[in-house]
């Protein structure tokens, strides 16, 4: 099997690696959201597992719970959960990076007060609050450690500082990798679509950090015809995109993403943590906290300064802005962020339904304002 | 009480019953009148606030202050919601985003508007809200960048014990059901606005001061204790839902202040004489319904629409009964921290299961409800409405806006309500 394959395997079937890692006597630990650090979870001795199902399908069970606001994805989330699907796990960590996160935390736990569901596992609330000042790191650096503390407790392992280094080695091994995909298919000669792009890197949410560092090097070793030239488009949604129909739907429209304003996608880089850090704990938060986006804690100018850059990278035709119909928050950044792209002469697309004629609608329309 | 006129003791079927209603309403109009011609002509510096932050430091320093959400209400019954909600469009913010809070920010950039209700609102010298969601510090970021005014938030942490019955323990224990964490971070936040405050007007914090304003705030909130009791106790609804907004809402927009005490006595005193005189609000009343969620303030005609109709009469809102559960904190050693004590779950009490659900049916219940409408908005709703039906209670969900006039189709609302009274309360 390519490693292209595998990778694929691996993000449509989310927890096959983690199921095979329990089923050896291995603690799992469920995350939610991309703020929950990897290298913690890892210096414990658990195998960390995202906890994502991917929306579209029908949701009946998570939607006698929740309210019309909550996105699709987490959603599709409690149905899986409230299925048995991640019954198994050992803990469910739920960062507060998102407020539809928080939601489902609340949302579990009055489901397993009410004794309506023998299949949600025991849960853990990482919680981060809004923005980036000191008091805030303070008041995180005692949530993390109180993770610690309660991974500690699960595994019987503690993670100390050597782990923790060890940890932080092999997630950086990963962000390499995730660094030089983020490079590779920016180049049309590579063959990489923003839909595989997507997939390979989504993967690594379900594999061990060191296994999906390999399986990318093998993925971008491997021989792929040239892209045929195509409008070059940038992705800034209003929602995680934890799954393929917004790509999906552009590329059958002709054109390509290189980029995605997105932990799912371009974003799941982040930065390296400092290997020789003398606290290495206090080290891996402050990545998370610092340099992964998220509504709540980082601020929007973080945002603007991200796609400021990646268009003075140039090789991009468009921005498609995703804001959708249940969006309460995104559209308050939408106007400034539109108008950063003006101004940087670009087309600003704006799709608002995960449909195929509104996604040709706004592609044509941008071709019209060039 | 005061004495009054022959003419107002025979309008009591009209749409104001209460002597204290009237005084409200008059004294918020020339409130604000005063408050523009101070920050306008005397230049005296006001905070922008939302509904559930500490306005009681800002009394302690003297700084006056507007709350978002009366702004909301006050645009909203004026009938402009729409006017402003176009120009927020204009502007490319979309039409999903929240509404109630909204308000503000379009009345700051819409500022050469000559027909602004009241005259629009005058640029505050400091901002502050609560961050009850993600959207919330983009749209007050917003604002202050409209204005050139700090904004200071209140951060506040994440619920991790959520006691279902926290109404019977949080006036004194507050410190064990809202969590110790949890209080420490919000007080930091206050710290914070205190110092913006001293930088503001070059005073000192006064920690009495505050202590003292606290101890009105109590009694403030202990007469709005004995108004719900008296409503829940009486054998029809002594006083209409949308008085109970205005007299209640207007104190606690100024809670604590001299006039806010002497209103909330005046009114428990009201409402209390027209129990003992056995003076209902609707005097063939038959239905009693609750209100759940924001107040209608688009429409607060609403609340009376059914009576002729169906006998039916809006006996609760949230507005009167959190005055009290919400609001009263004893254990004033550290002020500051009480004051942290009750902000700290404002939210999540009106807002996350189970709080919301276990709440809502205690007081549906001890206000002799036979049904309850909530409002389709916010959080928990789904709990409430099932919590509502499994305690006996038949219950509406209203797919309504309490803002944006836009939308309302009064007709098709007043058919939902009066299939809701037929069918499921047997009016």
């Amino acid at each position: 099997m390519s490693a292209a394959a595998e990778l694929q395997r691996h993000y449509r079937d989310r927890t096959a690696a983690a199921r095979a890692a329990s089923a050896r006597g291995r603690k799992v630990v469920g995350l939610v959201g991309s703020t929950v650090p990897t290298e913690l979870v890892l210096a414990s001795d658990a195998y960390p597992l995202t906890v994502a199902a991917a929306p579209g399908g029908p949701t009946p069970n998570a939607d006698r719970y929740l309210e019309r606001h909550i996105e699709d994805d987490v959603r599709a989330t409690l149905e899986a959960l409230l299925a048995g699907a991640y019954a198994w796990l050992d803990l469910l960590v739920l960062s507060r990076a998102w407020d539809s996160h928080l939601e489902l935390y609340y949302t579990l736990k009055e489901i397993v007060r009410l004794g309506e569901s023998e299949c949600i596992p025991p849960l853990h609330l990482y919680d981060l609050l809004h923005g980036q000042t000191p008091a805030n790191r303070t008041y995180g650096l005692e949530r993390v450690r109180e993770l610690r503390s309660r991974l500690a407790a699960l595994t019987g392992v503690t993670a100390t500082d050597q782990r923790l280094r060890a940890a932080i080695r092999a997630v950086n091994g990963q962000r390499a990798a995730l660094r030089r995909l983020a490079e590779v298919r920016r180049d049309p000669a590579a063959g990489i679509s923003g839909k595989e792009a997507l997939t390979v890197i989504g993967a690594g949410r379900f594999l061990e950090p060191a296994v999906h560092e390999q399986l990318l090097l093998a993925y971008l070793a491997e021989e792929r015809p040239r892209l045929e030239a195509r409008r070059r488009l940038l992705v800034v949604p209003g929602t995680p995109l934890s799954d393929l129909r917004l790509h999906t739907l552009l590329e059958e429209a002709g054109a390509v993403v290189v980029a995605e304003d997105d932990s799912w996608g371009s974003r799941s880089v982040g930065a390296d943590v400092p290997e020789d850090a003398a606290d290495p704990l206090e080290a891996v938060f402050d990545a998370y906290f610092l340099h992964v986006p998220s509504p709540r804690v980082a601020p929007a100018a973080a945002r603007d300064e991200w796609l400021r850059s990646e268009i003075e990278r140039g090789g991009i035709d468009a921005v498609v802005f995703f804001i959708p119909r249940s969006d309460h928050w995104f559209g308050w950044d939408y106007p400034r962020l539109r108008s950063l792209v003006e101004a940087a002469g670009l087309p600003a697309l704006l799709l608002r339904d995960l449909e195929r004629e509104a996604v040709v609608d706004a592609l044509t329309a941008g071709v019209r304002g060039r | 009480m005061e004495e009054r006129t022959t003419e107002e003791r025979t309008t009591d079927t009209d749409r104001v019953q209460l002597q204290s209603t009237r005084l409200a309403q008059r004294y918020q109009r020339a409130w604000f009148q005063d408050l523009r011609r101070r920050v306008f002509e005397e230049g005296v510096p006001y905070a922008l606030t939302s509904a559930t932050t500490p306005h009681e430091i800002l009394d302690v320093f003297e700084i006056p202050y507007v709350t978002n959400e009366w702004w909301s209400s006050l645009v909203a019954a004026k009938r402009a919601s729409g006017y402003y909600l176009d120009r927020l469009e204009e502007r490319g913010f979309h039409d999903g985003l929240p509404h109630y809070g909204a308000m503000a920010l379009a009345a700051l950039l819409d500022k050469d508007n000559p027909n602004a209700p009241w005259g629009g609102l005058p640029r505050p010298a400091l901002l502050c809200a609560r961050l009850v969601d993600q959207g919330t510090e983009r749209l007050w970021s917003l604002m202050a960048e409209a204005c050139g005014a700090p904004f200071v938030p209140i951060e506040v942490p994440g619920s991790t014990v959520l006691y279902p019955r926290w109404w019977e323990v949080a006036r004194r224990n507050w410190e064990d059901v809202f969590e110790t964490h949890r209080i420490d971070r919000v007080v930091g936040c206050f710290r914070e606005l205190v110092a913006e405050c001293e930088r503001i007007t070059g005073r000192r914090f006064d920690e009495e001061r505050l202590r003292a304003l606290l101890e009105r705030v109590q009694e403030q909130e202990e007469c709005f204790d004995e108004v719900r009791r008296l409503i829940c106790e009486a054998p029809k609804l002594p006083v209409r839902l949308p008085e109970q907004l205005t007299n209640v809402m207007t104190a606690q927009w100024h809670r604590g202040s001299d006039w806010a005490l002497e209103h909330a006595r005046r009114f428990r005193d009201e409402v209390w004489e027209r129990v003992e005189a056995g003076v209902a609000a609707f005097p063939d009343e038959r239905v009693r319904l609750g209100w759940v969620g924001v107040g209608l303030w688009q429409n607060t005609d609403f609340y009376r629409a059914f009576e002729e109709s169906h006998g039916a009469v809006f006996v609760r809102s949230m507005y009167l009964s959190i005055a009290s559960d919400g609001y009263l904190r004893y254990g004033l050693r550290d002020p500051l921290r009480a004051l942290a004590g009750r902000y700290a779950s404002f939210n999540e009490t009106l807002h996350v299961a189970p709080w919301l659900p276990e709440w809502t049916v205690a007081d549906c219940r001890r206000h002799r409800c036979h049904g309850a409408v909530i409002v389709n908005l916010g959080s928990a709703v789904k709990f409430t409405q099932r919590a509502l039906e499994v305690a006996g209670i038949p219950t509406l969900v209203l797919d309504a806006d309490a803002i944006d006039t836009r939308g309302w189709d009064e007709a098709r609302m007043r058919e939902v309500m009066a299939e809701f009274l037929e069918r499921r309360l047997g009016a």
